[in-house]
Order: structure tokens, then C-alpha cells, then sequence
């Protein structure tokens, strides 16, 4: 972390290295002026103007040899990024020709190669940004949905930033009114302290109720979300989750899990980017049941923001299957005959149910041919506002079988539950994504706060203030109301920066006739 | 040749003087022929919300204004009395001329201060030692000088059109700061303060006013004083108020206002505004509270607290005449402004030693402060400080954790002021503990560590150890299961009896006010303590558990607060912006905590120093 400490001259390419693209554009910040550049461009560079893109070949300083073909944008600090000096190079983007460049500018001596996040660091630095901000930032440049992705650029400069930044402003009104009841009754009069000083309680409260709303869930679950496969280890997982990989739309990534406790896979649906985890790792002998990777995996599957339950109904029930309580159960083997016998026996069919056939074409049920051409997405079941105090995922609301919407006429009950179709392989992963991503977008409707940081500054700032209005019931001594208020503040604070007695105190003096 | 020079006979240079020869120092003081030592020259008033803890601090130090305070009050009150323990304070109208005369009595009976009736008008420093040149051609010399002038440096007198030199009104002025001492930087500012006309006693109506009577049960500052004594008699003050007519007077003479027609240039106080401030910043207010003040027993000056003015004469006589009972109101003495240079505060180091000329201290409203006790708060420091320096001693620092007199004198060298500064409770994080009642016990160790071989030391101690006997009989004292205490709490109305509950968990319970029930509790028992213990331990216990609460959250924030930090490494760093170094270099921060309160200083560079300490 020399770098910290460190304001040389540095450079990187801020476009990403993987792979040859058209353009890449190189980024140096940090130096004092534009005659640190000299030797570089067949232009003087002393001479660029700030805004202006200018078009200009690059050579070798050493030896004067061309290198290629670039165009400059100088941003004058502090209207900058981050508020220091930086020259934008749009170079070709082949991946040796962004290297070559690089190491030219490093060898001379007079930069040094960026470390990562070290321009958005001297933003931070230089008050271009609050971390609030910068958190918002990483949010942005690694979100892995559209939800994810706007929240970012909220936190960064929207609906979010203006969120917290009101928090602020009202916490500062909460503390100006609150000292009017100490250092200027004689000024304000008793009554009107008070009132003021409760109606400031009252809008801090509201907003607080109102961010804390969006933090109810175990939100930062979607930032990734993550989709595991647990049960027995005959179960089915192993092909279930190779089928819901099967199809070349979902493999998003080939890069494989390493551990030996999981396997994980990413998987695109519906614009949002899942991974997929089988927990093939997990094996519920009596043996092993406690070792370190078995504690891994539970916990995987635990905070895992969807979790399925594979069940060969014909095996007994294992140790593994009662890990969590899942958000749907897959029957495999449905296939089978009597496999209706072996659900109605399970103890998981109060859960959300599936009938999968893994092994090969189904055959269609005796009640009724449903073979929707799209099964389509079925109706999620409404989930209802979300229940803040809850840490976990939302309860699944009830069990049973699941209900395909049928495209044909609704068979009239007869006596029992409804029995519903046993899936193929393609129609068990529409549904189950279509599951997984109803789930989502319930979650995402109240616009959770992603950032986890943020999201337990917020509920601790919410318990606080909670227990900040029952103190205020009870207490009429503005000492220990005084402390309490700070204990809040020092949330506040955390969140989005400090509030200085003299900030407080001038709040006062601009709002208020003090002086006797 | 003098161990100490003062320069100003106002509270700061007393105080500075008084603590000075307790070190058996030779110690003069210079003050300016015609106004008596420690003179009250605005509001006739020693305490109130914040200040009246700096009197205690003061008093528990060794210092002088408790003692003065209680032996001139005619009016006693204690402010906030209804919100709790930890936010009350004491204010005390005094006698102008009383408080005075007991200054000059005290300074001369009990010490060996030299008092010089003169005005320094030229000072340079060879070899360490300070030569004064005094306007009467004599020179002294001295090791240390302290400067307390107050509004005198160059000071301008405004009441409308009229401007004269001088820093209070019939008073000769004084010399400008850099005359005196060409190395000293200014605050670039130039400050403001007014004070209201004074009224003729008998030309008012008091029968129309509010009359608001001395606090009997006011406790006194002084802690060797018998806590209710008074010694003079004691008054009532009256509470009047401004009106339509009186604000349209001001407002359609603003273009002779000094302060709205630019004639006057200083930065005055929002706290503490003139009454054409309230009429132009505030139009759609009509009435402002009016406090009659008497000045003292046998003088026929009140002081009309609210409305400060420097307009032009007969416009004050307009509109203080549409104040009821003010009708026939005769102006003795006209109200004015007065614009002033301060020195730049952030020169100074926390002993108030100025870091470019060793051995010259500042205290008072030369720092730019307002208040008789944030003056004698300082005038305590600088010439404890000094004397402890020329007694061979390391200088004493107050925590702001600690003391109200540590928060200012943190503020005033960590920042540059931009208006007068005043102290509020508001400027303390720890409110709950820095209170008045516990203030011999916050200053206790400082106290000791001074080594002065008074009384003083003496009975604070007694007074400690009492309190230490007293909170450990909280903890033990439980009330064991049987018919008399059963019943004992049934008719105390102590609540629900619950066996073995302890003095101490009774003591929290919300709906008891715990020194009531401690009295009567240590009476039942026979135990005889101090009354001002067992309201000090009463109150702690009650508190406790919030401080401790609140000490831990603020803790994990400040968890670098007293980490000490060299500032000269921030200067060579190379990641920190020239304005930030700048401000370092000025205030020269010893701590994470100081570091961080500086101006325009966070975040990246506290992330750097944070980053730092591991």
C-alpha cells in the first residue's frame, strides 16, 4: 500500500487488458505540468489544450522510432477525474501494442504504473468523491445486473447520494435544534425549542424508516446472486446442474470453481448474472459430516440467495437435505412410477415443489397433457412487502406443488392436491429460472441498498434512532438526551462524513435570532 | 527585572497575574490608568450555559473569578435547572463596581503583584529578556509577557457617525498589536463587538416588566464558600420588550448604521447581535427580549440586555423610549461598537505561548474570544503556563475531554476563527461528563500536578475522597428483604421494592431525582457528607452508564484521538496538498484528534496518518 502515500506521476490503461479491441485509452495523472511528456509526440505537448482532443503519433523517446498512431485529451486539475493533471491516450487497443506503450512510459522513469484504484484513490484524496461515492463507483464498474448497475451510478451521483447527503442535512437539523434546547432557551423560548427539536426528530426518523426499508433483506446476496444445488448425493444435482448449464445462452464464463468443496458456473437469465453452485462436496457420512469443507459448504448454502433442494424421492432422507430450508424442492426421478407415492411421503413436499425427469424424454402425465410450447414464466406467488426484521431470504410462502400456468382448459379438481406435470429437462430449467429470477425481482422492487457496508450503517442507524425514540419517552434530561445523540451522529457520520460543532453551532446562528 | 509582565488589567490579565505569584513569582501588572482591574464593561454578569463551568474550572485550579463572582453577586440563577443535572449552569448578576474593588483589594492585600498605572507602548526581546518601554519613558524588563489587551489594539469606537480611537468607551487606546511586537501575525480579520446605552435606574418603569428574582438555592462558585452564602444583598432583574415601533425606528435609519452603511469593517459575533442586526436579518420578528440589568447596589446604571446598538445617538433615545417602561428611560452612557485587532491564534501553542517568540502568551479577546470567562479561562493558562516554565516545569495541557477551558483553547490554536468566539456546551462531546458539579474532581489531578502548596489542595482532596467513599457505598450498600425496608420504599415513593436492590440501581431508577433520594438515604443511614459530594456522586451514578455507552461508540471513531502524531513528517509527505500543509504548519497538531478537527483537512490526508499508525 506504498501507494497511498505516494503522489508521483502514474499511468495505466483504464479500458482493460484481456483481449485486442479497436481502441484502448491510456490514462496519466499526476503530473505537474505537460513537459513531462516531452519526447513523446511528434507535437509539443506543452502546447495541448486543455478539452481538446489532439491527434498525433507517439514515438519512442529513446529512440525516436514511431510507435503508433494516438489521439491526446489533457485535463486540466482540478477539473479533472481527480482533480490532478491527466492526459488521456486513445491508442490501438492490440493487447501487445497497450503493453509496448506502457512500458515505454514506465521506462522512461518519469511514471510509474498505476495500482489498481489508484486514480479513483486521489479522487477520494482530493474530494472529488466521498467513499460513500466511491463505493457507489466499484458498484457501478463490477455490478453483474441492470439493478446492480443503476444503483452504482445512484450512489455515485444519484437518487442514493441525494439520499445520504439528506440524511446528513437532517441529522445537522436534528443537532442544531436539539443545542437550541441547551445554549438559547433565553433566545428561542422553552416551547419553541422543544417543538423544533421534535419536529427535527420526526423528519430524521421518517427518512430514516425510509432508507431502512431498502435494507430489510439480506441484500448484499444480490450483488451476485447465487443459486445452490444441495441434497443427497444421489440425488440428481450433479445433472440438474449440468442441465441448467446445458444450453450455450447460459454459460456465461469458463472459468471453474476451484474448491474442492463446490462447484460454481456463471449463468445469465433474464439480464441478470446468477452463479451456480453445486454443493457436490457436501456428503452427509457420519464421518466427516463436521470437517471444514462440510462447514464451508453449509454456510454456501446458507447465505446462497436462492436455494434448491434435489430430492431422489426413492432414496431416504439424508442429513444434507435439512441444511436450510429451501426456496424450491426438485424431485428428480419422476419418470419413475409411484414416484407420486414417494412426494406425498416426503417431509419436504410442505416446500414449493418440482417433478423433474432427468433421465430422458417424459411421459406425459395420465391427468392431462400440459406441454406448454414456453411453460412461460409462472406466476410467482405475490411475495407482499418485505419484512425488515427478517435477516434471511423471504419465507417461502407455501408449500406444495407448483402450478405451471396451463395453456389449455384448467382441469376441475378432483380430490386432493393438484398434481402437477413432471418437467423435462428444458421446461425444469425455464421454470427454475423463471423462479429464480420472480424471486429477484421481488427483492429488487423496494430498490435495496446493495453496498453491505452502507446497508449496516443504516440498520444500525435505524436501531439507534429507534431506541433514540423510546429514550426521548422516557428521559426529560437533555444530558443523556445529548448522549444518545452523539451515539447516533457517530453513524451518521460513518456514512457520509463529519459534522464539526462549529457546522452545527452556524446552522444555528443562520436559522435562529440567538442573542439576547 | 520582572519574572512576569501582564499587559491588561481585565480578567485575563488578573487571572494570569493571581496564578503567576502563587508560584512566587515577581509579577507586574500593566493596566491603563482610570479603569479598575477586572472591569465588566459589557453585561454586569459572571456564568451562564457553558461559562459557568470555566468559572468552576477556574475556581478548582487555583484561579480567581469564583471567588470574585460570588463575593460582588447580587442576582443568582441557575440556567436549565429543569433539563437535567449535566447541561445546568450558574450565572450571577455581579455589583460592576463591587467586583472591581474586590479585584483591586485581593490583588493588593494578598499578593505581592505589582500594579503599574501605565501603558506599554514599545517591547523588543534581546537575549530572551523582554524590554518594555512604558509611555511614561520608564523601561522594564521581564523574562515573560503576557498580553492581554483586550479591544484595546487599535481599537475604533463607533456610536453612528462618530468614530473615536480606543478600545471602551472614555478610555485613552491603545497601541496597534505590531507597534508592540513586529513578529506577531494577525488574525487578517478585524473583529466587532457593541454593547447597549446604559439607563438611568430611576427613569424606568420596572412595574410594567417581568421581574425575575435571585436563585436562593444557587450554588456558589467558589468551593471554600458556604455553598448558599450570599454577600451582598441580593436584586431582581426585569424582562421587557422590543416592538413594531421600536424595530421601525432602526430599520428606516439603516443608512446610519455603521455595520450596514460599511463604516464598520470587523466581524462581530452571531451570537451576541446588535439590535439593527435582529431588525435587518430577522424582518419578520417585532419583539426581542429586553433584560433590565442593575449594574450594582448603589450605582444608578441598568444595563438593557438585547440591544446592543452603534447607531447615531438620538435614534438609540428614539427607539429605547418605545420600549415599555423604558418610556421615560434617561441614557446615562450611549451605546457603541468597537472594532479591534486579534492576533492569529493558530500562532499559538495549547500553553497560549506565541510558537515564534518563546516566552510571550496571549489570553482573552486579543484571541478573539468574547466573555469575561473565556478571558479568565485563558489568563489562567498563559500564566500558568509561563510561570511553570520559569519555575523549570513542563507546561499543563486540558483535555477537551476534560474541561470546557481544553475545548476553547483546542479551538482557538487548531482553527482560524472567523467571527468571536464563544464557548457553548454545544462545542463539547462529552457534555454528560464535563459538568459543573463534578468540575473538583475533573480538575483534581490537574490541581495536584501544580505542586502549589495552598489550602486549596487540602480540602479539594477531602473533597475527593469523600466522593470516593460515597460512590463505593453505592455499589455496596444493598437493601436486604425485610418489612422496614419494604416499607421504607412504600413511603419514599422509591417504587417497587426489589430484594437486595442496591443504592446505586435505585439511585437510576428515572422517575427519582437521585440527590434528593442520596440525601435522604445517607441521612437515614447517619453518614454526613458534603452536600456538594453527594450531589457530585449522585449524578455520576446516574450517568455512568451513558458515559461509559457514548465513550465507547465515540472511542471506536476516535479510536486515533489521542494518538500522537508528529506533524513535521506530514509537512515532508508528499501526498498532501500544499493548502493542506499549510494549515498544518499553522496549527501544528499533536494529536490524530487535533488533526482532524483543523479546517479543510479531511479525509484523504487522516486517511494517510490513520493508515499510518499500523
Amino acid at each position: 500500500m506504498e501507494w497511498l502515500y505516494s503522489d508521483d506521476p502514474i499511468i495505466a490503461c483504464s479500458t482493460g487488458q484481456l483481449e485486442n479491441t479497436a481502441i484502448s485509452v491510456i490514462r496519466a495523472s499526476g503530473f505537474d505540468n505537460l513537459s513531462i511528456f516531452q519526447g513523446f509526440f511528434d507535437k509539443n505537448p506543452e502546447e495541448f489544450c486543455p478539452h481538446r482532443t489532439i491527434f498525433c503519433h507517439l514515438f519512442d523517446p529513446a529512440n525516436s522510432s514511431l510507435v503508433d498512431q494516438v489521439v491526446c485529451t489533457y485535463f486540466k486539475g482540478p477539473n479533472s477525474y481527480n482533480g490532478e493533471n491527466i492526459l488521456e491516450i486513445s491508442v490501438h487497443g492490440n493487447r501487445f501494442n497497450v503493453s509496448r506503450i506502457l512500458s515505454l512510459f514506465t521506462a522512461s522513469g518519469r511514471f510509474r504504473k498505476a495500482a489498481p484504484g489508484e486514480f479513483t484513490y486521489r479522487a477520494l484524496k482530493n474530494k472529488k468523491l466521498t467513499l460513500s461515492q466511491v463505493e457507489g463507483l466499484d458498484l457501478l464498474l463490477n455490478a453483474s445486473s441492470g439493478f446492480a448497475l443503476d444503483q452504482g451510478l445512484q450512489v455515485l451521483c444519484g437518487e442514493v447520494n441525494e439520499k445520504y447527503i439528506e440524511l446528513q442535512n437532517r441529522y445537522l437539523s436534528l443537532r442544531s435544534n436539539f443545542e437550541l434546547n441547551i445554549d438559547f432557551v433565553e433566545d428561542v423560548g422553552e416551547d419553541v425549542a422543544d417543538q423544533k427539536f421534535r419536529e427535527a426528530f420526526f423528519q430524521f426518523e421518517s427518512l430514516v424508516a425510509e432508507l431502512y426499508k431498502r435494507v430489510g433483506a439480506n441484500t448484499s446476496v444480490l450483488l451476485k446472486p447465487e443459486i445452490v444445488l444441495y441434497g443427497a448425493v444421489n440425488a440428481g444435482k450433479s445433472s440438474l446442474f449440468n442441465e441448467l448449464l446445458s444450453t450455450d445462452r447460459s454459460i456465461v464464463s469458463d472459468i471453474k470453481g476451484t474448491t474442492r468443496d463446490y462447484v460454481s458456473e456463471g449463468l445469465s437469465f433474464n439480464s441478470v448474472e446468477y452463479s451456480l453452485i453445486d454443493t457436490a462436496g457436501i456428503r452427509s457420512t457420519e464421518n466427516d459430516i463436521e470437517s471444514e469443507g462440510i462447514k464451508r459448504g453449509r454456510k454456501k448454502i446458507q447465505n446462497a440467495f436462492y436455494k434448491i433442494l434435489v430430492i431422489n424421492p426413492f432414496e431416504p432422507p439424508s442429513k444434507v437435505d435439512a441444511i436450510d430450508d429451501p426456496d424450491v424442492v426438485v424431485f428428480t426421478h419422476c419418470d419413475l412410477a409411484n414416484h407420486e407415492k414417494e412426494i406425498e411421503r416426503s417431509e419436504y413436499k410442505i416446500f414449493p415443489y418440482l417433478k423433474v425427469s432427468l433421465s430422458g424424454p417424459i411421459e406425459p402425465e395420465k391427468s392431462g397433457p400440459i406441454e406448454p410450447e414456453k411453460s412461460g414464466p409462472i406466476e410467482p406467488e405475490k411475495s407482499g412487502p418485505i419484512e425488515p426484521e427478517k435477516s434471511g431470504p423471504i419465507e417461502p410462502k407455501k408449500g406444495g406443488p407448483i402450478e405451471p400456468e396451463k395453456s389449455g382448459p384448467i382441469e376441475p379438481k378432483k380430490s386432493g392436491p393438484i398434481e402437477p406435470a413432471v418437467l423435462t429437462k428444458n421446461q425444469a430449467f425455464m421454470q427454475i429460472m423463471n423462479l429464480v429470477s420472480s424471486k429477484y425481482s421481488a427483492l429488487i422492487e423496494d430498490r435495496p441498498l446493495l453496498l453491505e457496508r452502507h446497508a449496516d450503517l443504516i440498520r444500525t442507524i435505524a436501531q439507534k434512532t429507534d431506541e433514540f425514540g423510546k429514550l426521548l419517552k422516557e428521559h426529560d434530561d437533555l444530558g443523556i438526551i445529548s448522549s444518545e445523540i452523539n451515539r447516533l451522529g457517530v453513524e451518521v457520520e460513518e456514512l457520509i462524513g463529519s459534522l464539526p460543532p462549529d457546522q452545527v453551532l452556524g446552522n444555528i446562528f443562520e436559522n435562529f435570532c440567538i442573542g439576547k | 527585572m520582572f519574572d512576569i509582565v501582564v499587559i491588561g488589567g481585565g480578567h485575563a490579565g488578573v487571572e494570569a497575574a493571581w496564578i503567576s505569584q502563587q508560584f512566587g513569582l515577581k509579577v507586574a501588572i500593566l493596566s491603563l490608568p482610570g479603569i479598575g482591574l477586572a472591569s465588566t464593561p459589557c453585561n454586569p454578569a459572571v456564568g451562564g450555559v457553558g461559562k459557568g463551568q470555566v468559572v468552576r474550572e477556574i475556581d478548582a485550579l487555583g484561579g480567581l473569578m469564583g471567588r470574585l463572582a460570588d463575593l460582588s453577586a447580587i442576582q443568582y440563577r441557575t440556567l436549565n435547572e429543569s433539563k437535567g443535572y449535566a447541561v445546568q449552569s450558574t450565572r450571577v448578576q455581579v455589583d460592576k463596581d463591587a467586583y472591581s474593588r474586590n479585584a483591586e483589594k485581593i490583588i493588593a492585600e494578598e499578593t505581592t503583584i505589582e500594579v503599574l498605572r501605565d501603558k506599554a507602548v514599545e517591547i523588543d526581546r534581546e537575549e530572551g529578556i523582554f524590554n518594555i518601554t512604558l509611555e511614561s519613558s520608564i523601561k522594564i524588563q521581564s523574562r515573560r509577557v503576557i498580553i492581554t489587551a483586550g479591544t484595546f489594539l487599535s481599537g475604533l469606537l463607533h456610536t453612528g457617525e462618530e468614530k473615536t480611537s480606543g478600545g471602551r468607551t472614555g478610555c485613552v487606546p491603545g497601541p496597534g498589536l505590531q507597534a508592540l511586537i513586529k513578529e506577531i501575525k494577525l488574525n487578517p480579520l478585524r473583529f466587532k463587538t457593541g454593547t447597549p446605552a446604559r439607563l438611568n435606574k430611576n427613569s424606568i418603569d420596572f412595574s410594567v416588566m417581568d421581574p425575575q428574582e435571585s436563585d436562593e438555592h444557587s450554588l456558589n462558585f467558589h468551593f471554600a464558600h458556604e455553598p448558599k452564602q450570599r454577600f451582598l444583598e441580593q436584586v431582581s432583574c426585569y424582562l421587557s420588550r422590543t416592538n413594531e415601533d421600536t424595530l421601525g425606528i432602526i430599520r428606516s435609519n439603516k443608512d446610519r448604521s455603521p455595520i450596514f452603511n460599511g463604516q464598520i469593517k470587523g466581524v462581530g459575533p452571531r451570537y451576541c447581535p446588535s439590535i439593527e442586526d435582529k431588525a435587518f436579518r430577522y424582518p419578520d420578528r417585532n419583539s426581542h427580549h429586553v433584560f433590565v440589568e442593575p449594574e450594582g447596589l448603589e450605582t444608578d446604571s441598568v444595563y438593557p440586555n438585547g440591544i446592543s446598538t452603534s447607531l447615531p445617538k438620538e435614534v438609540q433615545e428614539a427607539f429605547i423610549r418605545t420600549i415599555p417602561g423604558l418610556e421615560n428611560a434617561e441614557i446615562l452612557v450611549h451605546g457603541y461598537a468597537v472594532e479591534y485587532d486579534v492576533v492569529d491564534t493558530t500562532q499559538l501553542d495549547r500553553a497560549l505561548e506565541h510558537t515564534e517568540v518563546p516566552g510571550l502568551f496571549f489570553a482573552g479577546q486579543i484571541n478573539g474570544t468574547s466573555g469575561y470567562e473565556e478571558a479568565a479561562g485563558q489568563g489562567l493558562i498563559a500564566g500558568l503556563n509561563a510561570s511553570l516554565g520559569l519555575v523549570g516545569r513542563s507546561k499543563l495541557h486540558l483535555k477537551r475531554e476534560e474541561s470546557y477551558i481544553g475545548v476553547m483553547v483546542e479551538d482557538l490554536v487548531t482553527q482560524k476563527r472567523d467571527e468571536p468566539y464563544r464557548l457553548f456546551t454545544a462545542r463539547n462531546e462529552r457534555r454528560l461528563f464535563v459538568r459543573e458539579d463534578n468540575t473538583f474532581l475533573r480538575m483534581a489531578p490537574y490541581r495536584l500536578s501544580l505542586g502549589l502548596n495552598t489550602n486549596l489542595d487540602q480540602s479539594l482532596s477531602l473533597l475527593v475522597s469523600e466522593y470516593e467513599v460515597v460512590m463505593n457505598l453505592l455499589s455496596s450498600y444493598r437493601y436486604r428483604e425485610n418489612q422496614e425496608n419494604r416499607e421504607h420504599f412504600l413511603t419514599q415513593g422509591y417504587g417497587t421494592f426489589a430484594p437486595n436492590i442496591t443504592l446505586s440501581e435505585l439511585l437510576k431508577r428515572s422517575f427519582l431525582d437521585p440527590v434528593a433520594v442520596l440525601t435522604n438515604e445517607l441521612l437515614r443511614a447517619g453518614i454526613v457528607v458534603d452536600s456538594r459530594v453527594v450531589r457530585t456522586a449522585a449524578i455520576s451514578n446516574k450517568y455512568a452508564g451513558y458515559i461509559d455507552r457514548a465513550k465507547i461508540d465515540l472511542d471506536r471513531v476516535d479510536r486515533f484521538e489521542n494518538k500522537k502524531i508528529d506533524y513535521t513528517d506530514l509537512l515532508k509527505s508528499s501526498n498532501i496538498s500544499t493548502e493542506c500543509k499549510q494549515r498544518i504548519s499553522e496549527v501544528r497538531p499533536e494529536t490524530f484528534g487535533q488533526l482532524k478537527r483543523i479546517q479543510g483537512i479531511r479525509p484523504a490526508t487522516l486517511a494517510t496518518v490513520a493508515g499510518n499508525f499500523n
